[in-house]
């Protein structure tokens, strides 16, 4: 221990008798629980995906061949190449719809909180009930949107059972679902703005469009930012949505990371197999957050 | 600071080596109880104190009630011996991987088609030197049954309940529409006929319902095609051969070219609603197991219904859904737990089985089967008990089942939304189930 680190500690008074330790104490069912239900399996993790893991017998060293495996098997990169398809499908489009949304909100218009409140529902229901509910909607031969679809003349398409509609069926279910939340965060970076921006603007005689681009844009970027980030790591951890409408299927059409993960770990007796495959997504994951944020950095700075 | 952060390490640390200090403890005391198997007994039955056997279960609560009553009635002979149900769930492969993983396994286990793979990872006990002692008769077991539960020539679980597909139909339907009504030992092209003249595209009506991402659904056409498909080697055997494009292409046609059939894949992203399809007359014929009946008798169906055996071709086999009870190789009763596992599947057990009407006995327990036979669920309740020898359980012989499966499942499915030729199919899945088998 240096010398600076004890002239540091020194004036502080000893543990147990100053507020630090209390507020340690009530920080500790969280801290424990992150340790317990976070922390630890992440490191176990590692481990097993460096093991041939089945989750019953003890797990055998076997190093790196787990993800040799992962990336010689065609399965793995089909699953990847489904999971970009999905974030690039819901993330972008979201978060653009999430803004018009909130933009919508923000004006001074009757029945505000009614408005509010209906956008925000689809976020209070849990992603199984709404995807049972899709799943039914998008039914081919029985569901809603055929139906409005069938009384206007209109083909009736299998939604869910297309290899190429069954993704972007999945994905604008996922867009909906998502929006009330996106936007409920975004309505409060607008609401941030300070109105007197606004009026400046509008004494020195900038258009609404003006007023858009150079006052609403700018300052919401680091609320636009969170809601890109966390919709994009959601996006690419998409399970819930997969598993009850599709099963990943038609054939393995929307198989994504996840649901691959959740198939190798626990139908398969793969854990080991598994573990892998979630370390090479929480990297992916990683690099992805890593560049977003360096970019928005950067552009901050211009 | 450093204190704290060393502090919480420390404590990150005990709680990481009581987890593993735990497993190992638990493990320990097994093979300890392993080695001293008589001696604990006795001590149990000496002291006379009670034993507590747990047992998973798993399924509807009526379901439950019915094991509880075997349980209540084993626990009526033997005092000393209490059982304790632990509900798994309906994800009851993951559910035991979990408990047996975390050294908590149930003293007996419940085993649908993963036997095999829990005996082949060491966490079940293999039986043979029980039944040697009591000289317990397993003749009474019927050989297509005791097939998926051996392992390296030991036997490792007893069947409970069987229930082989069989092909449910609407007898209305083809009255009315002036079909000849199936018997037991009609043909695919029976079935054909019959399923394409009850095919009405206007109304949406469709003489048949195979669903999709379900291998045993696929796999009973391609054993009564006549394949036996065996993929307990590191390659796979039956789907290279032309019975097995047989069944593909009757696939194809059936669904692809001539839609007497919903698309598989739509069905699928029906869900558990696709089932109703029978009930609401949407479908004609449907294949499954006994476990349709407590709903059609519970609800009634607004038309004549009955069941038949499935349509043969070259044989008649079909696959079955079955529940079977093993003892945990880490039990700590495994004395108590045989007495339980030995009333359950034994005549008594099997009766209570039989009565419930919701599978059939696991044995041919003559009692039990008349049981079954006087309850009438349905007409052709014959259809079932007669499946039972030609049920072909022999896929379980694998580690691999639920990956070959699955992939098995999805490539058909593929087959059926039109990706694929019959022909391709086939190549597709020889070299996607070889490659799971290689490891």
């Amino acid at each position: 221990m240096t010398n600076s680190a004890r002239a540091v500690k020194k004036p502080r008074k000893p543990l147990g008798t100053n507020e630090t330790f209390w507020g340690y104490v009530f920080l500790a069912p969280v801290i424990i629980g992150f340790l317990v239900f976070t922390a630890v399996p992440v490191v176990v993790s590692l481990y097993y995906s460096l093991t041939n893991y089945d989750g019953i017998t003890d797990p055998k060293f076997v190093g790196f061949s787990n993800y040799i495996d992962l990336f010689q098997n065609g399965e793995f990169g089909h699953a990847l190449l489904n999971s970009v398809y999905f974030t690039v499908g819901t993330v972008p489009l979201g978060a653009f719809l999430a803004l018009l949304v909130a933009i919508l909100l923000n004006q001074k218009i009757k029945a505000q909180s009614l408005y509010r409140s209906a956008f925000f529902i689809p976020c209070i229901v849990s992603y199984v009930a709404i995807a049972m509910v899709w799943q039914w909607m998008y039914n081919q031969d029985y569901g809603l949107i055929n139906s409005v679809l069938g009384a206007m003349g209109l083909p009736q398409p299998g939604w869910l059972a297309t290899e190429e509609l069954a993704m972007p069926s999945v994905i604008i279910m996922t867009i909906w679902k998502g929006l009330g939340y996106n936007g409920v965060i975004l309505l409060a970076g607008l609401q941030g703005i300070s109105p007197s921006l606004y009026e400046a603007a509008e004494i020195d005689g900038a258009s609404a469009i003006q007023r858009f681009t150079r006052i609403t844009l700018p300052m919401i970027r680091p609320t636009m930012m969170f809601v890109l980030l966390t919709s994009m790591i959601g996006a690419l951890q998409a399970f819930d949505q997969i598993y009850i409408m599709t099963s990943g299927g038609p054939g393995r059409a929307t198989e994504v990371v996840c649901y691959l993960i959740y198939m190798n770990a626990f139908q398969y007796f793969k854990q080991g197999y598994a573990s892998a495959m979630a370390y090479i997504l929480f990297i992916i994951i990683f690099a992805a957050s890593v560049i977003q944020l360096k970019v928005s950095e950067k552009n901050s700075e211009l | 600071m450093k204190k704290i952060t060393s502090l919480l390490l420390a404590l990150a640390l005990l709680l990481t080596m009581a987890a593993c200090g735990n497993t190992e403890g638990s493990a320990d005391k097994s093979s300890g109880s392993n080695d001293g198997k008589t001696s604990s007994t006795a001590d149990n039955k000496g002291s006379g104190d009670a034993v507590t056997i747990q047992i998973a279960v798993s399924g509807s609560a009526q379901e439950l009630d019915i094991h509880q009553e075997k349980f209540d009635g084993f626990m009526k002979e033997h005092p000393n011996i209490k059982v304790e149900p632990v509900d798994i769930g309906s994800e009851r492969a993951q559910k035991l991987m979990t408990l047996i993983g975390s050294g908590t396994a149930p003293d007996i286990i419940y085993l649908n088609e993963w036997t095999y793979v829990f005996a082949n990872k060491g966490a079940l006990e293999p039986l043979d030197e029980y039944v040697e002692r009591d000289s317990f008769d397993t003749s009474v077991y019927p050989e297509s049954l005791l097939t998926p539960l051996r392992f390296e020539d030991k036997l490792y679980a007893f069947p409970q309940e069987i229930s082989p597909y069989c092909m449910y139909y609407n007898k209305t339907m083809f009255e009315n529409a002036g079909v000849p009504l199936p018997t037991d030992d009609w043909t695919w092209d029976d079935f054909y006929a019959a399923a394409k003249a009850l095919t009405d595209p206007e109304k949406k009506v469709y003489g048949y319902r195979h669903p999709g991402n379900w291998a045993d659904q696929d796999l009973n056409w391609i054993a009564t095609a006549g394949v036996t498909f065996d993929i307990s080697g590191t390659e796979q055997k039956g789907l290279e051969t032309p019975e097995a494009l047989d069944a593909l292409n009757f696939l194809y046609k059936m669904v692809v070219e001539d839609k007497v059939s919903p698309n598989p894949a739509e069905l699928t992203s029906m869900g558990k609603t696709a089932d109703s399809m029978f009930q609401n007359q949407q479908v004609a014929m449907q294949a499954a197991g006994l476990w349709m009946l407590p709903q059609y008798q519970a609800e009634g169906l607004d038309f004549e219904w009955d069941v038949v055996r499935f349509p043969k071709n070259k044989t008649q086999k079909v696959k079955a859904g079955v529940l079977n009870w093993g003892i945990s190789a880490s039990s700590k009763h495994k004395d108590e737990a045989w007495e339980l596992l030995k009333y359950l599947v034994g005549p008594e057990g099997q009766k209570i089985v039989a009565k419930a009407n919701m599978a059939l006995p696991g044995s041919t327990d003559e009692e039990a089967l008349q049981i079954v036979r006087d309850a009438k669920v349905c007409d052709n309740v014959e259809a079932f008990i007669a499946s039972v020898d030609d049920c072909d359980l022999v896929d379980e012989l694998s580690v691999y089942r639920t990956e070959v499966n699955t992939a098995l499942g999805k490539t058909i499915d593929e087959m059926l939304i039109g990706k694929r030729s019959p022909e391709e199919t086939q190549q597709e899945l020889i070299s996607q189930i070889n490659k799971i088998l290689a490891g």
